[in-house]
Parts: C-alpha cells; sequence; structure tokens
C-alpha cells in the first residue's frame, strides 16, 4: 500500500502541473511566422505602388513594456524571443553574448560611451578632505581598472574631470591624469604632512546597490594600506539621502546623468559653491592691461587654445599672458548678504541641491561656473567649460572614476537603432526584419512579431504626468507620446529641430524666445476616444503648470519666467514685429525677423499655424532650447486637463495673458485633479499613445492615428494607419 | 462456584519480548493456562509481572517493539477450534471487539475526547457489521446505555467523554466492551482507576451482566480482595512467568508457592486482627537480565540450589491445582 | 458542539479585539519608521535629484514636521476615507494596495494548497512508514523543503517550465472575471462560473505557488508527522484495535485528533507565505504587494507602509480567527 500512496501522490502533482500548465491562454510552443507571402521577391519594377506585399522594413505598430525586477527573469524572457530588448546588469553579460533564436543572433553593444560619470565625493568640509593634496593624494590611490573591470564588466572609461567626453569643455590638456600609484599617494600623503593612522574614515553607499558597495570594499581594502582606518557602511536610501545632503558623511559614491544637453548641467551640480554675485565681467580678447585694470588678484588658466583669467573685481592684478591664445577675463564682486555660508547650507540640506555634494566652495570656480551660465557665445562657453574640468581636475573635491558604457542588448532582427546622449529612441524611427518570429508575450493575446517592439526592463515610469516625472522611464514614456516644441533628431546633439514649434526668434540679449505653433496639431485622448486641438495657449498652460505642480523637476523652469511667459496670436506677433529687433537663427543662417513670413521662411514651414508662445527668461540662459527639448516639457492639452473648468479657466486668465489666474484651477503637488487625471490616463500628441497599462507589469503603446507626421510612416514603411 | 469442563481458551507457552535500545526485554516466558467457558478467571500479580502484556497477547494486540515470540492461544469458537495467534491481521480483527472484548483500566485513556460516546458505542457495532448502519448502531447504543445502568440515556449518549464522571465513563467502555455479546471478555483492572464506592457498583454490574449473557470473564488485577469476591479460578504471574493455578479456594486456603504465600499475607484480611503486614523482601527483578533458573529464587525464603540451575515446570499438585516449584 | 448564539458571541468579542490590534500593530510600525533618522521627504521627492521646493511642499503636504500623533492620525484618517495619495506613486494609497493585495493573496492561497496536498499526505504516509526507508525518504525531502532558497527553486523550475518548455508566463497577469464579490479574482471567477478566466489565473500561478509552498510543504510534512505520531501512541487508540476498529478508522481516529496543532501551524504558515511573496513575487514579475512592501519599507514611505502593516495584520487576526473557530469545530472540549 505504501508504494501505491507514494505514487499516486506523485502522479497527481504532476497531473496537477500538466493541467495547470494547459490552463494558460496560449502558452504553448514558439511557431515562427512568416509575414511574407510564398511570392515574396517583389520586382523593383512595382515601385509606384506604396503598398507592396512585402515590406522590407516592418514598423513598431506597438511597443509593449514588460516589467520584470529580476535579472535573471528577464534574461529568460531575452532568451526566449519574449523580448526585443533587455535591460541587465553589467555583471550578466556573459549570458546574453553568443544566444541564438531561430536563426537570429543576440547583439550585445558595449561601445557606446554615454554621458554618465561615476564618482567619489569627499566632504571638503571635513579632516583630512578639506586638504586639496590629501585629495590629490587619494586620486592615486584608487584602483581605476580594477573597479571598471569588476564592477562594470570593463565598461567604464577614464575621465578625469566633471565633464563627459566628448562635451564642450572636456579636454585632456593641462590637467593631471591620475593613475594607481600607492606609492605616490604615500609620498604625496607624507608631503602634506598628514599621518593616515590618525583619521578614521567611513565609506558609505546605499543598501542594496551592489555595484556601489563592491566600489568602496575595494576602496576600503586600497585605503587602508595607506595607513587610514577605514570602515565601510551602508544606510537605506532615505537615511543615506538624509546623511549626504547635510554633510553628514566622510566619502561616499555617486553617478551624475544629465538632464539636457549642456554641459551647465554638469560643472553646475558638480562645483558650484553656491556663491552669489553683484556683479561679474567677461572681456574676451582680453590683454594683460585690460586684466590688471579689471582685477586685483588673477588665477590664470591655460586651455589648449585660450587663457582664462578670473579674480576680484579691482586693480593690480598682473599676470603673464601665453601668446598666441585667445583671452577670456572674468572679474567678479561677490554679494556676501546673499551668499549663505557653507554651513548654512549643511544645515538646510542643501547637498546636491544649492550647493555641490562636496560643499565645496572656491570663489574663482564659482565665477567661471556663472559666467559660463550667463555667456551666449558658444566659443566663449567652451572655453570657460575647459577651464572649469581643468580646476575641477586640479582641486578635485570629487574624483572621477569613470564615464559609464551604455551595454546594449537586443535580437539582430531589430534594425536601425541609433544613439541620443539625453533621449531613449523614438521606436517608430526603428524597426524590424519582417520575417523576425513572433513569440507569444504571455500578457493577453500580445505576440513579439515584427510588428511589436518587446521591451524587458525595471522599474516603473514615477508618473504619466510628464510634469511630474524626473527619471529615465518616464521621459522615455513620454518621447514616444508627446512632442516638445523643439527637439533633437535621432543623434543630433548641437542643433534643436523643429517640433510643435515650427519656428523660433529671440530678441537680441536672449531673455525673450517666440515660438511659432504648427497647426493642424490633435492630442488623441484613447481613453474616451477624443481630440483636442493645440494651440499656443496650450504651450502656455503647460509650461506654467509645471512650475506650479512644483515638482522637483521644475527646477528647470528657474530659468524662465513664467508669469510673464504668454501665448500671443499671429496677428500680436507680427505687431511685436514692428516694435522689437527679433533674430532667427537656422541652418547656419542668422536674419533679422521682419514679418512672419520671413521667419517661416527661414525655416522652410509653409503649412498652418496656431500661435506663438513668448517665453521670458529672467536671464539669458544659452542652452535654453536643450531644456525645451526635454520630455516634461511635452505639450498637454489643456481643454482635456481642466475638463469642463477650462472655459472658466482660460476666461479667467484671459486666455493666458493672466496665467497666475489658473493657479485656482491647478494646485500643487501631487493631490491636484488634473494630474491625478493625466497620472492615470495620459493623453498626449506624439507618434504613439498608451493603449493600457498594469502597474509593475506591463505597458502598451499603440501608433497614434492622429500624429501630425505620419505621412514620415508611409515614406519610411509604406504604412497608413 | 461451578466448575464448567470446557475450555475456552488454551494457553500455551506464550512468549512475547520487546525489542527495546536497553536490551531485549523478557516480558513474559511460557505462560499457560486454561480458561473455562462461563467462569470467572482472575490473573493477579504484582505491577509489572505481565498479566496485562499477557491480556493483550491472546489477541495479538501487542505493538512494537513487542512482539509475540512463540506459543499458541487455542480459542474455541463455534465454529471449532482456532489459534488466534496464526490468524491475520483482517482475522483477529473480526475477532477482536466481538469475540473477545476488552476493557482497559483507565476509562479517562479508553475513549476520544473527540467523538460522542454513543458514537463509540456504536463504532463496535458498525466496524463488525452487527447492525446495518450508524443510525441503527445509535439505537443500541441507547439500550446499551440503559443496560449500564446510566441515568438519563438519551442525553447522555450525545455526551463527550469530557463531559462525563469516571465511574459513568467506565459503565460506557463495559456497555462498548459488551455490544456484540462476546463470548469473553477481558476486564484489565477495571475498577483500580476508580473511587472505592463506585468499585464496588462496576464489580455489580459486570457480575450481573455475566450471568446475563453467560459471559467468560477474564480478570486481570492485583487487588486479592476483588479477586475473592468475583474469581472461580485464579493465575498467579510473577516476574512473566505464571507461579500457581488453582481454584479460588485452593489458591486462598491452600497456596503453594512461596510468591502466593507471600502475596497473601501481604493482604490485609479486614476480618482479622492486624499487627503487621509481612512485605516481600526484595524487588521485581530486572527483565532483561531476568535471573537464571527460577526467576522468584532471589527472594524465596526456600530457595535451594536446583531453584537457581532449572526453571521449574508447573505441576499439577491435587485436582485442578498447578504450581511452578521446586519445592513440589 | 457548535451552539449558533455561543458563536456569534464569540465572533463579536474576537472581531471587537480587531480594532485595537490592528491599530497597535500601525501605531507601533509608524513609530519605528519615524524614529528612524533620515529624510523621507527627500527620496520621496525624487532622491538626488530633489529640489528644494519640492521637498518643502512634501513635508507640509506630509505633516512631515508635525508631532508623531499628527501625522499618524493623519495617516490613517487618510488612509480610512482613500483621500491619501502616495507621494512616490501619486495613486490614492488604498487604490495601490487594493490592486496589488488580491494578487499576493491568490498566490498565497496556491501556495497554501500545495503546502497541503504536498505536506499533510507525506507527514501521514512519513508517520505510518515511520523508520522504514519511506520515512527517511520523506523526512529528507522535508530538510531540502525547509533549507531550499525561495528564489534558487525558483531559478531552477523557470529553467524547466519556462526557456526549456513554454509553460509558464513570468509577465503580466490575467484579467479578473467581470462581476468582483470577494475582490480574490480567483474565487470570484469560480462563483460565477467564469472557468477560462480561473483557469488563467492558475495557469499562471501554480509554478509559483509551488515554488513558495514548497518550503511550507517541507514544515507541514515533519509537524504531520510528529503531531500524527503523538495521537497514534495516544492511550484511546489501544482500545479501538480492542474494539477490533480497521486501521484506516483509526488513522482516521488519529488524525482528527492530530489536527488542532496542525491546523495552528497552517494558520501561522498562511501568514509566513505572506511574508515569502516578496521574493517570489519578484523571480516570477508578479505585481503584488510583496515587492510593494519592499519598496515603500526602503524608501520609508510612511503612507505605503502603515497600508501595507494594516492589511498584513488584518490577514493574521482573520487567519487567527479561523484557527480558533476551528479549534472549536474539531474540538468539544474548546471552550470560548
Amino acid at each position: 500500500m505504501k508504494k501505491s500512496v507514494l505514487a499516486l501522490l506523485l502522479i497527481g502533482v504532476m497531473a496537477f502541473a500538466v493541467v495547470a500548465s494547459g490552463c494558460i491562454g496560449g502558452g504553448g510552443q514558439t511557431t515562427p511566422t512568416s509575414t511574407a507571402s510564398p511570392t515574396s521577391t517583389a520586382s523593383p519594377t512595382s515601385s509606384a505602388s506604396p503598398t507592396q506585399t512585402q515590406p522590407t522594413k516592418a514598423i513598431h505598430k506597438t511597443v509593449l513594456y514588460v516589467i520584470n525586477d529580476d535579472a535573471i527573469a528577464r534574461i529568460n524572457l531575452f532568451q526566449t524571443g519574449t523580448v526585443d530588448n533587455v535591460a541587465i546588469p553589467p555583471e550578466r553579460i556573459n549570458d546574453v553574448k553568443g544566444l541564438t533564436f531561430q536563426g537570429y543572433n543576440s547583439v550585445v553593444k558595449t561601445d557606446i560611451l554615454q554621458p554618465i560619470l561615476t564618482f567619489i565625493v569627499f566632504n571638503t568640509q571635513r579632516e583630512p578632505f578639506n586638504n586639496p593634496k590629501v585629495r590629490e593624494a587619494l586620486a592615486y590611490a584608487i584602483p581605476y581598472d580594477q573597479i571598471s573591470q569588476n564592477v562594470y564588466s570593463g565598461n567604464l572609461e577614464r575621465n578625469w574631470g566633471p565633464i563627459p567626453k566628448p562635451w564642450p569643455g572636456y579636454t585632456e590638456y593641462g590637467i593631471t591624469k591620475y593613475d594607481y600609484n600607492i606609492a605616490k599617494a604615500k609620498q604625496m600623503l607624507q608631503e602634506a604632512g598628514v599621518d593616515p593612522s590618525k583619521y578614521k574614515i567611513e565609506l558609505i553607499y546605499n543598501a542594496g546597490n551592489s555595484a556601489r558597495e563592491k566600489i568602496m570594499t575595494i576602496l576600503q581594502n586600497v585605503w587602508s594600506q595607506l595607513g587610514f582606518q577605514i570602515t565601510v557602511s551602508s544606510y537605506e536610501w532615505p537615511v543615506y539621502l538624509g546623511k549626504t545632503e547635510k554633510g553628514d558623511y566622510d566619502v561616499y559614491v555617486v553617478g551624475w546623468v544629465p538632464d539636457y544637453l549642456d554641459s551647465d548641467n554638469w560643472v553646475g551640480p558638480f562645483l558650484y559653491g553656491a556663491t552669489n554675485f553683484k556683479e561679474l565681467n567677461v572681456k574676451v580678447d582680453a590683454t594683460a592691461d585690460d586684466i590688471s585694470s579689471m582685477m586685483s588678484k588673477a588665477e590664470v588658466i591655460e586651455t589648449d587654445d585660450g587663457v582664462v583669467v578670473v579674480g576680484p573685481k579691482g586693480s593690480g592684478a598682473s599676470v603673464s599672458l601665453p601668446s598666441g591664445k585667445k583671452v577670456i577675463a572674468v572679474s567678479y564682486v561677490v554679494d556676501e548678504e546673499n551668499t549663505p555660508s557653507v554651513k548654512e547650507l549643511m544645515e538646510q540640506g542643501q547637498g546636491f541641491g544649492a550647493i555641490n555634494p562636496a560643499f565645496f566652495r572656491d570663489t574663482d570656480v564659482d565665477a567661471l561656473v556663472i559666467a559660463a551660465r550667463r555667456e551666449t557665445a558658444p566659443e566663449v562657453r567652451t572655453e570657460l567649460f575647459k577651464a572649469l574640468y581643468i580646476k575641477g581636475n586640479q582641486l578635485v573635491p570629487e574624483v572621477i572614476l569613470g564615464q559609464n558604457r551604455q551595454m546594449r542588448v537586443y535580437w539582430d532582427w531589430v534594425k536601425g537603432r541609433y544613439y541620443h546622449p539625453t533621449f531613449a529612441e523614438r521606436y517608430d524611427l526603428i524597426w524590424e526584419d519582417p520575417k523576425a518570429p513572433s513569440v507569444d508575450v504571455g500578457i493577453k493575446d500580445y505576440k513579439n512579431d515584427p510588428n511589436t517592439y518587446v521591451i524587458g526592463t525595471i522599474g516603473w515610469p514615477e508618473s504619466f504626468d510628464p510634469a511630474m516625472t524626473y527619471e529615465t522611464f518616464g521621459w522615455e514614456i513620454w518621447h514616444e507620446i508627446g512632442d516638445t516644441l523643439v527637439t533633437y533628431w535621432k543623434e543630433e546633439t548641437e542643433k534643436v529641430t523643429p517640433d510643435l514649434a515650427v519656428a523660433w526668434a529671440h530678441n537680441e540679449d536672449g531673455t525673450e524666445w517666440y515660438f511659432v505653433i504648427r497647426g493642424g496639431v490633435k492630442a488623441y485622448d484613447p481613453w474616451n476616444d477624443k481630440t483636442y486641438p493645440i494651440d499656443a495657449t496650450d504651450v502656455a498652460f503647460t509650461f506654467w503648470r509645471v512650475k506650479r505642480l512644483g515638482h522637483s523637476v521644475s527646477w528647470m523652469t528657474g530659468f524662465m519666467d513664467l508669469d510673464k511667459s504668454q501665448p500671443l496670436t499671429e496677428q500680436e506677433f507680427e505687431n511685436v514685429l514692428k516694435s522689437e529687433k527679433l533674430i532667427a537663427d537656422y541652418n547656419g543662417k542668422s536674419i533679422e525677423v521682419k514679418s512672419m513670413k520671413d521667419l517661416l521662411d527661414l525655416f522652410g514651414y509653409s503649412g498652418e499655424t496656431a500661435g506663438v508662445y513668448k517665453l521670458v527668461l529672467p536671464d539669458p540662459y544659452a542652452p535654453i532650447l536643450g531644456v525645451v527639448a526635454d520630455p516634461f516639457l511635452s505639450v498637454l492639452p489643456a481643454e482635456y486637463l481642466l475638463g469642463d473648468k477650462y472655459d472658466e479657466a482660460m476666461k479667467a486668465a484671459d486666455n493666458g495673458k493672466n496665467p497666475k489666474a489658473w493657479e485656482a484651477y491647478v494646485q500643487e503637488g501631487e493631490q491636484d485633479p488634473t494630474h491625478q487625471l493625466i497620472h492615470k490616463y495620459p493623453v498626449g500628441t506624439g507618434p504613439y499613445y498608451v493603449k493600457e497599462y498594469e502597474e509593475n507589469s506591463y505597458i502598451v503603446l499603440a501608433l497614434n492615428p492622429y500624429y501630425w507626421n505620419k505621412d514620415l510612416w508611409e515614406k519610411e514603411y509604406g504604412y497608413k494607419p | 462456584m461451578r466448575r464448567m469442563p470446557e475450555p475456552i481458551l488454551e494457553v500455551r507457552d506464550l512468549t512475547v519480548h520487546f525489542y527495546t535500545y536497553a536490551g531485549i526485554v523478557k516480558a513474559i516466558e511460557r505462560v499457560s493456562f486454561d480458561v473455562y467457558k462461563g467462569e470467572t478467571f482472575a490473573l493477579v500479580g504484582e505491577t509489572g509481572c505481565g498479566k496485562s502484556v499477557t491480556s493483550r497477547a491472546l489477541t495479538q494486540l501487542i505493538e512494537s517493539p513487542g512482539r509475540i515470540v512463540g506459543g499458541k492461544v487455542i480459542y474455541h469458537s463455534d465454529k471449532g477450534p482456532i489459534d488466534l495467534l496464526k490468524l491475520r491481521e483482517e482475522e483477529i480483527r473480526e475477532i477482536r471487539g466481538k469475540e473477545i472484548a476488552y476493557i482497559f483500566q483507565d476509562p479517562h485513556a479508553s475513549l476520544d475526547p473527540l467523538y460522542q460516546v454513543g458514537y463509540q458505542i456504536a463504532e463496535a457495532m458498525v466496524v463488525h457489521n452487527t447492525v446495518k448502519d450508524l443510525k441503527e448502531g445509535l439505537q443500541r447504543a441507547l439500550s446499551i446505555l440503559k443496560r449500564v445502568l446510566i441515568p438519563d440515556p438519551e442525553s447522555r449518549i450525545k455526551n463527550y467523554p469530557h463531559e462525563m464522571s469516571g465511574g459513568m465513563k467506565q459503565r460506557v467502555v463495559i456497555g462498548t466492551g459488551l455490544t456484540n455479546n462476546p463470548k469473553v471478555l477481558i476486564a484489565d483492572e477495571p475498577t483500580t482507576a476508580l473511587d472505592v464506592t463506585v468499585q464496588a457498583q462496576i464489580l455489580d454490574l459486570m457480575n450481573k451482566l455475566k450471568r446475563d449473557y453467560n459471559t467468560t470473564l477474564i480478570l486481570i488485577t492485583h487487588n486479592m480482595g476483588v479477586v475473592a469476591e468475583m474469581a472461580d479460578r485464579i493465575a498467579v504471574m510473577y516476574a512473566g512467568k505464571i507461579a500457581e493455578i488453582g481454584t479460588a479456594e485452593q489458591i486462598f486456603k491452600n497456596p503453594l508457592h512461596p510468591y502466593t504465600q507471600g502475596l497473601l499475607k501481604a493482604v490485609p484480611n479486614p476480618m482479622k486482627r492486624i499487627e503487621r503486614l509481612d512485605a516481600i523482601p526484595g524487588t521485581v527483578p530486572n527483565l532483561i537480565t531476568p535471573p537464571s533458573g527460577c526467576r522468584f529464587h532471589p527472594r524465596c525464603p526456600f530457595a535451594k540450589d536446583i531453584c537457581k540451575q532449572k526453571v521449574p515446570e508447573l505441576k499439577e499438585i491435587e485436582d485442578g491445582h498447578f504450581v511452578a516449584c521446586h519445592l513440589y | 458542539m457548535i451552539k449558533l448564539a455561543e458563536l456569534k458571541k464569540f465572533l463579536i468579542r474576537r472581531i471587537l479585539t480587531f480594532l485595537p490590534t490592528l491599530i497597535g500593530v500601525t501605531l507601533i510600525v509608524f513609530i519605528i519608521a519615524y524614529v528612524i533618522p533620515a529624510d523621507p521627504a527627500r527620496a520621496w521627492a525624487g532622491g538626488e535629484k530633489a529640489s528644494q521646493e519640492a521637498i518643502a511642499r512634501i513635508k507640509a503636504q506630509y505633516h512631515l514636521d508635525k508631532p508623531w500623533y499628527d501625522q499618524y492620525w493623519f495617516l490613517v484618517s487618510g488612509l480610512a476615507k482613500n483621500t491619501l495619495i502616495d507621494p512616490r506613486t501619486s495613486n490614492p494609497v488604498m487604490d495601490d494596495v487594493g490592486k496589488r493585495f488580491p494578487k499576493t493573496f491568490e498566490l498565497a492561497l496556491v501556495a497554501f494548497f500545495f503546502v497541503i496536498l504536498i505536506g499533510v499526505p507525506l507527514g501521514i504516509l512519513s508517520a505510518l512508514k515511520r523508520n522504514t526507508w519511506v520515512d527517511t525518504i520523506i523526512r529528507f525531502f522535508a530538510l531540502i523543503g525547509v533549507s531550499t532558497p525561495v528564489f534558487w527553486l525558483g531559478y531552477i523550475l523557470i529553467f524547466v517550465f519556462f526557456v526549456k518548455f513554454r509553460l509558464i508566463n513570468l509577465a503580466g497577469f490575467p484579467a479578473y472575471p467581470s462581476h468582483q464579490i470577494t475582490h480574490i479574482p480567483m474565487i470570484d471567477a469560480l462563483l460565477t462560473g467564469e472557468f477560462t478566466i480561473f483557469k488563467q489565473h492558475i495557469g499562471r500561478l501554480w509554478l509559483p505557488g509551488f515554488v513558495l509552498g514548497f518550503q511550507g510543504a517541507g514544515v507541514i510534512a515533519r509537524f504531520v508527522r510528529n503531531s500524527f505520531l503523538e495521537a497514534l501512541s495516544s492511550d484511546y487508540i489501544e482500545f479501538l484495535k480492542a474494539k477490533g476498529v480497521p486501521k484506516l478508522k483509526v488513522y482516521r481516529h488519529a488524525l482528527k485528533n492530530a489536527l488542532v496543532p496542525i491546523i495552528t501551524v497552517l494558520g501561522l504558515q498562511f501568514g509566513g507565505l505572506l511574508a515569502g511573496a516578496p521574493i517570489t513575487e519578484t523571480v516570477f514579475g508578479i505585481p503584488g504587494m510583496g515587492r510593494y512592501a519592499i519598496q515603500a519599507i526602503q524608501n520609508l514611505d510612511f503612507p505605503a507602509v502603515v497600508a501595507v502593516t494594516f492589511i498584513f495584520a488584518l490577514v493574521y487576526v482573520t487567519a487567527n480567527l479561523v484557527v480558533d473557530i476551528l479549534y472549536a469545530v474539531i474540538d468539544p472540549r474548546v471552550r470560548y
């Protein structure tokens, strides 16, 4: 009897398993499907008809994000062809190399250098890190290669200053290329008169971050050899933030990802010490005499083809300048009253906020940061950034461990991929081999076929409200489903392209920008199957709302004065042109704008327009177009957001001329009803729309049938929605 | 006290060993006796002498680590004599509770606390198919409760064991034993766990039922007073062996075995004036390594050399009076 | 046995004790989170990139600068009315919890089913075949079950059932039935007769449920073995045999007596399944409450932490109540 009972049990469990597996809706073996008909080879003679029976590029009609927080599970999803592209941690790279699936191969690309820097932060207000010689010595005591190999599988490239390669300001001239040299480190410490055994140093990292844990463990090992007493501690995320923001730490490690394409978004966070200036004077092509009459002291920084001289305003500074190089002189007057002390900033928890995370302050450096911020001429800014890079390298408030390379893992039936440093790809601009296999994803009826781009990833967007999302996932979604006024096309990093703005112009000092809004654009609301027309008032409302909601991402609206910014009609714009001098630059040409037609001709646009948005800046900010291209400024339809309060709100705000009146209709924070609405039911103007989603499980995007640029799909893929 | 010459049980050389980590316990060794139809047969001895083991062994009710090592138990059923020890599990199960029934010492331990007493009585009938189904069994249980003189049987039948007193529980146990009108009823210390007044009632009850149904009663006890009152014949056990067998009169008037003599002297006679109770010197032997020869020899005032060497066999001294001792 | 009126009184009394228990538990958890020296506002506002204004706004909105009793009351009343919006997910907290809890609960139910299906019979078998090779194998299996980490077993089985044979899913979750009665999708699907949906849920959850329940099955097998053996060595068992009761019926008696401690352990096990869910959910990609709870704790998300604690505590006290009622059903000696 015993044998039969055991056998029965085993059979029972197995039977249950088999029955249960049969219960899965369509979880069967993968079936290779071919979308091509047997008469596949389409002859080129039939080039006239755009609707071929045999497409050579399968357009991504659907984008499916499959969320699984476990790396092994994601690898399994990739191996079985369930996802096209997968996010995996660097140490798992060997699990995805050399895979094959139904005749296709996995692609592992690690040659793209991202603008991401990983670095060590010293608390420059504490001993011994307040001594720059100590910081330099420690910079020689870091095993850079070992860290790159062990922690990032070799995908961390050396960088010696706070600007990523190849952004403006990155330079290898006049810097010290710290390498791993323990003997030198020991010697430098001796020369600095520092006895390591007197110091207890705590290296901290946030719990759960295995990369940072490994780095700190390596450092503990090496720095102990120098004679320091090193401990390593991990803290839970909120505790960790509490410590680092208040300067309650010795050393920590962190990474920085830029918000927009400008080096100011690097030197600021890394070097700026929160000094406020009453005056800041910049003179280009200055001579030694100019300098001695501008400043009382002078610091000279030589770059590869320029010289930057900086000092407090006064007279009497004498310098010897190398010849043949362009000289840029910066003199300043500190506003002592409005410059908080570093101690105050620590108490206020301003680390990585108003002041750099190392709580480092050098007035000369601060002056250069602000000068670069206010300057508009790109060549001058580049020289200033180079000088800042050199200073950052010399004074090492942070030691750069390296610049991260991107790891991309996907199947080679995905074609046309490109890379942009701050944006994800637009998935309608990449495509698949139409003969690629079709695999059941297991989520409803979705299949990973050539017309569906399936991404296996981790996490969840912070919000579907672009005004309240400040991380990569949320920005990626809005890059697909929304439009900004201008954008960077594919791999372009220098110049912006028209998106919802067809043309733009600015006044001479760059404090007023005018964006002509594209006509005929409709926002698609899939939740109610409605569309909303977009015009300049929606743009004004969108921008203003970001500031009003007050999410962290809204700090970038600090470059703008949104209470003064407003929408204009085409007629009002023409009136402005009559009284103000406006300049437009595009495609290498620069004109003074005399009429709307002039402007539109410069940009080569002849379609309808829907008003003009006037954006006012309190100070000129050269990278403002880069900021405007960020997905958090995706234009939203005010009519959708405000619902039945729309007419009332527009009347109260005089259609946007008085944006302050909108405060009654939009609250601060997550409680705001317009936020709650779009957070659950996003609506945008972009090439895709959010079709459905399940939190922490999946998101489905589908091609937007009302997209204003859908002709692009017909041209590229022969596809008409 | 009528002597019934027809045996209903013939036990020959019954041997049970217990295989423990400490060693092999020779619990009972070559136990032999007869039980006659309709009589009350008492099996007496002190604690640990093997009388309970003997009573269990009769129907193979021995659990591991115990094992019936040898012997025969011939039961004279209606279908003829059967050796109970040779029966298979299913066959002996049919006999237990139906033809040979038991009553155990502790009524608290005999009843399952989670089931109603009525169910437990009916269960004895249902498992032997002496009733059609549980419903009929419960009806019969009601009449059994009446038979064992439990007051208010209609409500008592639904009681759980913890809702009854010890005496009532023992009546239920007795009733359970009698449900299928067994030929033999084995009662292992049925009143030891009860107080004296209840004891008397139970004994009376057992006597009455025995007369009504002509049941053979095997009574296991160490209480000589109960034996005197109830027993027709007596077997005395010591250290796993039978020392003496005889009628009640023979044993009480003429105890042959030194152990029996000592036992009777140790029990107070309420009719005589007591000066002192004579205890038997020494203690019960270790049954893993029992004494050689006669197991009583270390404590026997009459021990001789031969007692150490040779195991005494049961010898009939007078008619029906057997003793295992080298004195005779 | 159970008298209905007494049962009702018993239930009411016990349910009344729920409230102080739940308040006590959530209050203690809240205070623990509260006294941790950290800056949760910054974490909620976006971490290193958080702006000062956002941090200040969040502090004011969530009463983070007010004393602990003010904060606690703010959280609890907001949760009760479901007006409290989570700063990290922007959703009302109870909505977030309500979306995820049924999935975790279903997973726990399936796991519990395996615990009983595998653990109890093996435990009984092991007891009946005490000290034979069958017993040894089963005890060995139980030891493995108790020692196997959930994720290891999960990975192995995923490799077999997903990579080698596409029999399960690692993403998404089946749809809910059209009518919500108990709000547990599997049960509702059975009640409304939508068997396809029921099968889909089983299909998604059987393997994660097995993995989650495997450890519990090991524990239960050992416990059932011991409890059953103890019951088998009770005195009344001998009397049952003397009555001539067949083996199977004797086991039935023993099993019923063994049930009380077994049910106690099963009740505790169910709570433990909820605690083990996060890893299983992560490995199998189930968007349930386990992962949500972990992230809430890591980010010191007070509203979510209090809500999650409340739900878990509710499940525990309910499981205990069910166990207590079952005691009374099984054992007539239990008085309430």
